[in-house]
């Protein structure tokens, strides 16, 4: 575990996070189809942010609901291909595959144009039983 | 896009209500996905809340 000012109070916050979460999850979540974590909420604690991310998206399949990753993702093709490897797919490297988030869908900012989406749904790896599926939120 | 799934925010907290989004249901059931957050989150009976905006949502979407 890194260590350093704040490292502790990420950590805990993290482990609140996930708490909080899991116990939305069990109450509301036979009332729903999917969660939509909002990935700033996350990233902001850092690592154990992002790590209290997957662990979320791990209680929700449990619970049979879809994940939607809220990151709003939005840029030119190539960046785009990289939000939806990070988020629905894998990233392959020389020392094998990199698995991503694991959701299911992710939102993106389409102010960009639809240079900026299309990659997004041709990103899932070939191996990927589930497509990603396109969710248009309207934006302004 | 007759085939995509729409995402219906602001419904709840951020003032949205669900007996104004018959016309995202046209295509059926499965042509809405309808996100609320704080509504269900801020609620007391976070439960409550989610069926209450569940039910009132099938309410008003065609079969």
């Amino acid at each position: 575990m890194a260590s350093g000012p704040g490292t502790l109070a990420a950590d805990l916050a993290a482990a609140a996070v996930v708490t909080h979460c899991r116990s939305l999850i069990e109450r509301a979540g036979p009332a729903c189809v999917a969660i939509k974590p909002q990935l700033a909420c996350f990233e902001r604690l850092g690592a154990p942010g992002w790590a209290a991310l997957a662990d979320v998206c791990a209680i929700a399949r449990e619970a049979g609901l879809l994940t939607i990753a809220d990151g709003k993702r939005g840029d030119v093709p190539v960046t785009a291909a990289a939000y939806a490897q990070s988020l629905v797919g894998e990233t392959p490297t020389p020392w094998g595959p990199v698995a991503g988030l694991g959701a299911d869908a992710f939102t993106a900012n389409p102010l960009l144009g639809l240079d900026a989406t299309s990659l997004c749904t041709s990103a899932s790896p070939a191996s990927s039983t589930a497509s990603p599926i396109a969710c248009w939120e309207r934006v302004g | 896009m007759p085939r995509s799934i729409f995402l219906i925010p602001g419904v709840g907290a951020q003032g949205g209500k669900p007996e104004l989004l018959g016309a995202a249901f046209t295509a059926g059931r499965s042509s809405a996905l309808v996100a609320a957050s704080r509504g269900i989150a801020g609620d007391p009976d976070p439960a409550a809340a989610a069926e209450r905006l569940r039910a009132a949502v099938w309410e008003i979407s065609t079969a």
